[in-house]
């Protein structure tokens, strides 16, 4: 543009008094300007995600979602330093703090690093922890040291896929014991690591195995037969004798004394009640149960004091857990210690201070996790940690309420509902079945089911289906080979119940699962044509015969799942699947996430999935991650899902 | 005209700066991840390691609040 055309268009003033000189120096940021916002206020795709089918989202839209980590605090346990009575606690970001004292700062040790497990040696110089922040689901084992602020890695792995997912030191605190997991061949070896060498034993452990305890001369381990059939063994390292204790029954939770161990026990000859603690003589082998009142139900652990004068026990019942602690006298349960947890909360990482002092973390669906101590002799609690909410969350959600629902044989099926404080009429409705499916979904503070429930009004029904822990070994394990269809049908029982609810919105029914959760959410959609109006599937098992044909872990997926081998149920199995069954999929919109490092479940069915949708005319919104695995999330993700469910459930209202 | 001109450029340039309002609200503009400094959603977990193997059942997401595992 010329001068003379510059002056026509901006006019004489401008330009006769240099403004348009300086506008000029303006004009490149003013011009990037008109386009810049609309640039800018466009979510960024992660350059390792390949999308299809997800428009672009305006970070306007999603803004709400996010928050400053400072605006929440929220701590809880690694582990405790019981010599110096000092905790390493986590927050949410997951890095690895250490506090001193009660309400002190906490002081980060390192970050980058996501531990599984911490465990802090007998004299407080030091915590072994381990991690697969080299490669994932390959757990190697470090030691901090507290002196040296420094990590340092224990063992060198040889193993094509070899992994230590569980490790204990002995009571001294001189060794650590660990199982080597070796995937690819499927066995695992017993290791000491006595800071001068590491010698792994030579007994032959098929399948996974993991160290319970240890006293320096035994060994306590368990082998992952089946989640209902976990086997507990002595290993004498100086005999090298492996010893049966518990293989018949399931053996969850365990531990040595200075002369018996003691462990959970369900389907025990020796159980004449359930629940059931058995402990048996390291010496004479004699078995004793403890005699638990009535009321004591559902354990989920137990845990001896340092010289073995109490013994606290963690469970749930109606979806709200207890602590409860009694003397151990003779081996058996004397008076209780009147309980001191008032309120409905989860409860988690109980550790015992001392023989009179417990600390433990405590959170709910509108809390976020804090830390508190209780001395029994005094009753005083003592606070380590405090909660913290930004007032824009603060009551946005009502507290969880327990539902429960019979499935189609009777069975009671229960889970928990968090819907948004201010309420429409009839709220839509989002069902989240959980992964595993060995675990239990409690209600913890939870910020996405905040966000969902503030900014979408979504009801969110949690649910523990067949086949989740919490509820007795009948329970788990009523999902396994050719049952699996019936945990499809506890979804299906639960739509009903929906309908029955006045307040919830039976039209407007979205399914939400992760892993073998997304697998369940797929194949409820298969067979709900109508009632369901969007599924959610993050990294999805897709088809249980594929997960058998190709998986690692083997014997484990068998007992659960079924034998390869058996055609009739691999054809019941495949007919769960919307693979291969996409004539039968009712266009229901789908989003759906993999990792290409995921080597749990089969790359190929979720990609084959995806295509054959699309090729139907479905709507697919796809995420695939170059450098994830396996539980991949993240902004973007979130900020997707968000946006996905939000579609429809506008979609929903406009055709009403 | 001039009048209305100059409004165009005061419009313009208030475009302009509101993406820097947002660079200093939480969002964190021209950091490596966009929300690098936010937190995200919370995984809805778990009790693990008790009945399930970690293999099989453990599902902490990178960069997500992960209950620490109590075995």
């Amino acid at each position: 543009m010329m001068y003379s055309e510059l002056r026509e268009v901006f006019g004489k003033r401008l330009i006769s008094n240099g403004s348009l000189i300086k506008f000029g120096l303006f004009l490149p940021l003013i011009l990037a300007s008109t386009v810049l916002p609309q640039e800018t206020d466009i979510f960024p795709v992660p350059d390792s995600y390949r999308i299809e089918g997800i428009p672009p989202i305006r970070k306007s839209e999603v803004k709400n979602l996010f928050y400053d980590p400072s605006a929440i605090k929220s701590n809880l346990i690694w582990d405790i330093d019981r010599k110096n009575k000092r905790l390493l606690v986590t927050d949410e970001t997951n890095n690895v703090y250490l506090l001193d004292s009660p309400l002190s700062k906490p002081v980060k040790l390192f970050d980058k690093i996501i531990p599984n497990s911490i465990k802090v040696r007998a004299d407080g110089s030091s915590f072994a922890f381990n991690s697969d922040h080299e490669d994932q689901d390959n757990y190697q084992l470090y030691l901090y040291s507290f002196k040296n602020k420094s990590i340092n890695k224990l063992v060198t792995l040889t193993g094509k896929d070899e992994s230590i997912d569980s490790f204990n030191w002995d009571k001294k605190g001189d060794s650590l014991f660990y199982t080597r997991i070796d995937y690819d061949q499927k066995t695992s070896k017993v290791c000491r690591f006595d800071f001068l060498k590491e010698k792994c034993f030579a007994v032959d452990l098929k399948g996974i195995w993991y160290v319970m305890d240890s006293d320096g001369a035994r060994v306590l381990l368990k082998y992952w037969k089946a989640s209902g059939n976990q086997q507990l063994f002595v290993f004498d390292i100086n005999s090298g004798k492996l010893t049966a204790i518990e293989e018949q029954g399931n053996a969850r939770k365990s531990f040595l004394t200075t002369d018996r161990m003691f462990w959970t026990s369900e389907g025990n000859e020796n159980c004449t009640s359930e629940p059931c603690v058995l402990s048996r003589g390291l010496s004479n082998s004699d078995i004793n149960q403890l005699k638990l009142p009535k009321d004591l139900i559902n354990i989920n652990d137990m845990k001896i004091s340092p010289k073995g004068n109490n013994i606290l026990f963690h469970g749930t019942v109606n979806g709200m857990d207890y602590l409860r602690i009694f003397q151990l006298k003779n081996n058996q349960l004397g008076e209780e210690i009147p309980q001191f947890i008032t309120g409905s909360y989860v409860i988690w990482n109980t550790r015992w201070f001392s023989d009179n002092e417990v600390v433990y973390t405590l959170e709910n669906n509108g809390k976020p996790a804090s830390i508190e101590s209780f001395k029994m002799d005094s009753r005083k609690t003592t606070f380590w940690t405090e909660g913290r909410l930004p007032p824009q969350l603060k009551n946005k959600v009502k507290p969880p309420e327990v539902i429960k629902w019979k499935s189609f044989d009777g069975m009671e099926i229960s889970g928990y509902i968090v819907g948004p404080k201010s309420v429409r009429k009839k709220s839509p409705v989002l069902i989240y079945v959980h992964g595993g499916p060995q675990i239990v979904d409690k209600p913890i503070f939870n910020l996405q089911d905040i966000n969902l429930a503030s900014n979408l009004g979504l009801n969110i029904i949690h649910t523990n289906i067949r086949g989740s822990s919490g509820f007795g070994k009948e329970f788990m394990d009523a999902d396994n080979k050719e049952r699996r269809a019936d945990a499809v049908k506890d979804i299906r029982t639960l739509l009903d119940w929906i309908e029955k609810q006045p307040g919830l919105d039976a039209t407007q029914i979205y399914l939400k699962g992760e892993s073998y959760g997304g697998f369940i959410v797929l194949s409820t959609a298969l067979q709900e044509p109508n009632r369901i109006k969007g599924v959610v599937a993050e990294y999805p098992l897709v088809s249980v015969s594929g997960l058998l044909f190709q998986n690692s872990t083997d014997e484990f997926v068998k007992n659960e799942y079924g034998d390869p081998a058996d055609i009739n149920l691999i054809s019941m199995l495949d007919g769960l699947s919307p693979l291969n069954n996409s004539d039968k999929w009712n266009n229901i919109p789908l989003f759906m996430t993999r990792g290409k490092l995921d080597t749990r479940n089969p790359e190929k069915d979720v990609i084959e999935l995806k295509n054959q949708l699309q090729q139907k005319g479905s709507e697919v919104w796809f995420i695939f991650s170059t450098d994830a695995g396996h539980g991949f999330g993240g902004e973007y993700v979130n900020a997707a899902l968000f946006q996905f469910l939000k579609k429809q459930i506008n979609k929903e209202y406009k055709e009403k | 005209m001039i009048r209305i001109k100059s409004l165009l450029c005061i419009a313009l340039l208030s475009t302009c700066f509101v993406g820097n309002v947002f660079a200093g609200s939480t969002f964190s503009y021209g950091v490596t991840t966009f929300f690098g400094n936010v937190v995200e959603f919370f995984v809805g977990v778990y009790e693990d390691g008790d009945d399930c193997p970690l293999r099989i059942c453990q599902n902490c997401k990178p960069n997500t609040i992960c209950r620490p595992i109590d075995d």
